[in-house]
């Protein structure tokens, strides 16, 4: 019986690993973000000053359904349109 | 199947997310906000599902094994941070969600010119992403099984999914 209290069942010594793998990935992935973020800034900062003239908020502040479906479908064929590109033109494979 | 049914859903779920992004005016700037939000979260997800898939071509490319993984690595790196780049300009010029942080959107017109072109970019980035993956789609597909599940399949989704090692293959 001894270890039986402290060290955690197979299954459950498991899904602490899978959890701990979850979380390492995450970092990861927070990190290149974080570096593609500052990089960004940076850049903005040092190089722009303009600023912009009005504010969005008043001209969005109401959703406007009409002709979104088109809207959207127009966007998807540019997707459509460069995926045909990029399998024909570029021969894009795995 | 369940893997591939469910990474497929998910990766519908992105691109129409994408186009509805581009579309800030019909959605009203606070559901595109707020649709940018969620993008970013399943957008992790995408990258957190495929891991090994992607720690797989970049172990490929490190060993200059062919010029195709190398072409596809610095493709979904390149989409990699052009998403990074749109949500991050997005946060900074947002009006809606940042201001609840207790944080000030920038005033520069930098920022929105980025978020718009880049947005622009990203959606014949997304293209080439597809095309890029366009075998393995037809062939989850072809299969037949994304609309019908299999009696006793296994749930589609379960935390495994995000730290196992299945691939795009699985």
């Amino acid at each position: 019986m001894k270890g039986t209290e402290s060290e955690p069942q197979p299954g459950r010594r498991s899904a602490l690993a899978g959890a701990a793998t979850t979380v390492r990935r995450l970092a990861i992935l927070a990190g290149a973000t974080l570096a593609v973020c500052l990089v960004t800034w940076v850049l903005v900062d040092a190089t722009a000053s303009a600023k912009a003239r009005r504010r969005r908020e008043q001209a969005w502040a109401k959703p406007d359904w009409s002709g979104m479906t088109m809207h959207v479908g127009g966007q998807l064929l540019v997707v459509v349109v460069a995926a045909a590109a990029g399998r024909k033109v570029l021969r894009l494979r795995l | 199947m369940s893997r591939a049914r469910f990474l497929f859903w998910l990766d519908v779920l992105l691109l129409l997310a994408v186009a509805l992004l581009q579309e800030p005016r019909r959605t009203s700037l606070a559901g595109h906000e707020w649709l940018g939000v969620g993008f970013a979260v399943v957008l992790a997800l995408h990258l957190l599902v495929n891991w090994r898939w992607i720690v797989m071509t970049l172990a490929r490319v490190r060993a200059g094994e062919s010029r195709r993984a190398r072409v596809n690595a610095s493709l979904n790196a390149t989409l990699f941070v052009l998403m990074a780049v749109t949500v991050f300009s997005g946060l900074v010029v947002s009006e809606i969600v940042l201001p609840l942080t207790g944080l000030v959107p920038s005033g520069l017109s930098a920022w929105r010119q980025i978020h718009g072109f880049v947005s622009g970019l990203v959606l014949v980035v997304v293209g080439l992403h597809v095309a890029l993956n366009w075998d393995w789609i037809a062939g989850v597909v072809r299969t037949g099984a994304l609309w019908r599940p299999r009696r006793g399949a296994t749930v589609p989704f379960s935390p495994e999914l995000l730290s196992g090692d299945g691939g795009r293959d699985a």
